[in-house]
Order: C-alpha cells, then structure tokens, then sequence
C-alpha cells in the first residue's frame, strides 16, 4: 500500500513538473501577447484621444502584465521619468523574468522611448515595436509546440523510472 | 505651486534643483538656452545658475555656469510634458505649452513646414519657463477704480500680470458678485487647466477651455448666459467675436499686449476693438509692480489722441 503511495506521488509530482514547464511557456505567449495588446491599446489611445502617458499604463490593469504597467503609472504620477519608471517596475515585479534577454532589452527600451514626439512618430513607432513583438510570439509559439510534448512526456517518464528504481 | 515648480526644476536635474530650492517661492522664469548658462529670474531680476548648485546676479557671464546640454533639454522637454509629448503638438507648434502646475514653456527651436504650416518644432534650443503665479485679492484695486459693471480692457506689457488680474477678476466677480461669468480660455494661460482641474481659484466660473475664443464667446452666450465674459490678449481678429457678446448684451473683461497709451492708439487691433463699444474704460498696468493699475482712460479718450 505504501509503495502504491510512494509510485503515485513521483507520478503526479513529475506529471506536474512536466505542467509547469508546460506552463512557463504558455506564460511566455501571455506576456508577448499582452505586451502587444498594450501597444496596440497605446497606438488607437494615442491616435484619437492623445490619452496622457501615466494614464494609458494606467489603463491596462486586465492584462496579464498590469502589475508591470501599474508600477510604470505610479512612477510617472510620482514625477519620476518614464525610463526610471520602467526600470523600477522591471525591478519591483517579476512579469519581463519570463522574457528572454533580446525580448526584454526590446520592450524596455521601446517603452522607456515612448511619448517623446508627435502622434504620427509615436504611431509609427509603436506599429514597428508591434511587428517585432508579432515575430517574438511567432518564435515563442514555435518553441511552445516543439518543447512542450517534450517536457511533458520526458518528465512523465522520469517518473515511471523513478517509480521503477525505487520498486 | 511649489510642488509643481520644483517637479519642473527636478526634470532639468539635480544641480539646477538644488540652486533653485531656497528661491522657488520667489522664481518668475526659468531660461534655459542649449549648452549656454541657465538663467532664473527671482522677483524678476536675472539671475545665473552656478555649477556649485549656488547663484549669482547676472551682471556678468559667469566663469563656471550651469549647463544644460541639447540632450539634456531634449530630455527635460519630455520629461516636462509627462511624456505625451504629441498631447501637446497643437501647442508646440504655437510656440508655447502648458504644463503641471500652469506653468507656461515658451519653445524655441527649428520649425518643419509642410503646406506653409508650422508642422512641428525640432532640435529645441531654449525653453523659457514662466512660473504661473496667484494673487488672491490683486483685483480689489481693479473693482474699487474702474466701472466694471461695463466691459474693461486691460493693456499691459508681457510679465505685467494682466493674466493674474483676470484670474482674480473672474474670481471674485463670481464668489464676491455673484455674477455668472464665462471664462474663454483659449490658450490655458488663466485657467492652466490640467486633467480637468485648474490649480487656481476661479470661483464659480465656467472655462471654456481651448475654444477658439469666436466659437467659445458664442457657445457661451448660447449655453451659459454670462453676465461676463472674461479672456485673455485678445486680438484685432476678435472683434467678431466681441461684437456678438455686445450685441447678446454680455459685459467683456479682456486684456491684450500693449505697454503705452502712445502706443495703443498706434495700433490698430486695439482701436478695431474699442470701436466695437464692448468696452468703456481702458486699464493701462504698472510694468514694474503686477497687476497694479497705472492709468484708466476712457475710449472715447484714446480715439480722440488718435
């Protein structure tokens, strides 16, 4: 009785190991996408209600990077600059530790350059800063497909073997 | 008022902030000229800001000056406009924006032009910073001295507070009078309207805020009925819009640039107003004290030196 504990525990224990590989993953996707989403919200924002910069950050609070992006609002309300207010949601929330290192220098920058000039350099801006998040979510959704599979049934067979040895 | 003055010193960095804090009641511009020696103006008397964060009267050029480099104002500029830039376009290529705390940034710089329009301002070189001030009670010597129960045009030079007087006009026409008063503000100056809020105190007037001041004037009339109508430098193509506040029998109390009876009668927006009779006194101000009246003349007085 106790083995068939002990052998369902390592199972679901590295079949969950496997989801949160899984999941890091699809968590990649939400935050590119999200990412996108917010550009696209600050191009329409930008281009028919000239929405100030503390308040279009301050508007995406249903996506899954709000934190980030309320952190950004609250900096620039204070009347720090955009790029140290970037930087300090950078630090204080833990949503660009799921980018990759080109992926995050990327969205720093193009965030900490926004709002410097008029609404068509800003509109052009944020439709190049679109088509390369696109090309992320592209590569990240490749990537998705190809490793998933992988770590879902390598860790499950971890398991199996883990349960095996100790059998 | 603080508060806003020192965010706007803050954008231009540490040094600038640190010399300007002991005098930031008292500071009525702020020049800051690309790689040249920045220049505040305490009580209205120039001043050069040091690099040792400390200032000294600008007799002379000083031997080790704060600079601020064209990247730095770029910066600042950004930084300024709470980096909504493009919010500000319309007002950029007027020369001017308005920002936190109604301070006033005149701009200077490179101008594109596209179709013989101004299509935005490039490489900005200087920045002239007004610090936006208020009064309370500057207008009691304004309602003890002229009729304003008729239209008033105040004159004055730029700095000589004609802005400062109107704000407290409209204030205390309405909490003191209690007329209706209709505030055109065209170019945020009376107002400095932020995010819908203005951090002066305009009693119970209604601001019409970035109007043009012909379609304002008649929106007023039509929605609002004012006893008063209260704007600021008028020009001679206004006077449309003044007549239409005559005729719908609106009293208007309105300022514009000019620093001299001699001059007044000389220029010819100034009598192209008066002719339309909205107004029966002309206020002259002080050019060194502000807000203080210096002359009262009647119209009929002015066409006749003409």
């Amino acid at each position: 009785m106790l083995k068939m504990i002990g052998i369902t525990a390592v199972l679901l224990s590295s079949v969950m190991f496997g989801f949160y590989l899984t999941r890091k993953l699809r968590r990649h996707i939400e935050i590119l996408s999200s990412l996108r989403e917010i550009m696209l919200t600050f191009k329409r924002e930008i281009s028919y209600r000239m929405t100030p910069m503390s308040d279009l950050f301050g508007m995406c609070s249903d996506l899954s990077v709000s934190e980030f992006t309320g952190c950004i609002s609250d900096g620039l309300q204070k009347g720090r600059s955009l790029g140290e207010s970037v930087k300090a949601a950078e630090e204080n929330t833990n949503c660009m530790s799921e980018l990759t290192g080109t992926e995050r220098a990327f969205v720093l920058q193009t965030l900490s350059d926004l709002g410097g000039t008029d609404v068509e350099s800003q509109i052009s801006m944020l439709e190049n800063a679109v088509q390369t998040v696109d090309e992320f979510i592209n590569i990240a959704k490749e990537n998705k497909a190809k490793n998933s599979k992988v770590y879902f049934t390598m860790s499950l067979y971890i398991g199996i073997a883990i349960a095996i040895i100790f059998i | 008022m603080t508060d806003s003055t020192k965010y706007i010193l803050d954008c231009f960095g540490e040094k600038l902030s640190l010399a300007a804090a002991p005098y930031i009641r008292d500071l009525t511009e702020i020049r800051i000229r690309a790689d040249r020696p920045v220049v505040i103006y305490i009580k209205n008397r120039p001043y050069a800001v040091l690099s040792d964060t400390t200032v000294s009267p600008l007799n002379k050029l000083p031997e080790n000056p704060l600079i601020i480099s064209a990247n730095e104002l770029k910066t600042a500029f950004a930084h300024m406009c709470e980096y909504s830039v493009y919010k500000h376009q319309n007002d950029i290529n007027s020369g001017f924006i308005t920002v936190r705390g109604g301070h006033r940034i005149g701009l200077c710089g490179t101008a594109v032009i596209l179709n013989n329009e101004i299509k935005t301002v490039s490489e900005l070189t200087s920045l002239n910073i007004r610090i936006a001030a208020e009064y309370l009670g500057c207008a009691d010597e304004f309602f003890k001295l002229t009729d304003f129960e008729n239209g008033v045009l105040i004159c004055g030079v730029p700095c000589s507070g004609k802005t400062t007087l109107l704000r407290d006009i409209a204030r205390q026409l309405t909490v003191m009078y209690f007329h209706k008063v209709s505030v055109i503000d065209e170019r945020l100056e009376i107002s400095s309207m932020y995010r819908g809020r203005t951090p002066f105190d305009l009693g119970l007037s209604d601001i019409y805020c970035g109007y043009p001041k012909l379609s304002a004037i008649i929106q007023s009339i039509r929605t609002m009925s004012p006893d008063y109508i209260v704007c600021d430098e008028l020009t001679g193509s206004d006077a449309q819009g003044v007549l239409s506040a005559v005729n719908f029998g609106v009293k208007l109390l309105a300022s514009v640039h000019c620093d001299s009876v001699k001059n007044a009668v000389k220029n010819p927006s100034i009598m192209k107003l008066l002719k339309t009779g909205a107004f029966q006194k002309v206020v002259f101000l002080d050019e060194l004290i502000p807000c203080k009246i210096k002359e009262i003349y009647d119209p009929e007085d002015l066409k006749c030196l003409k």
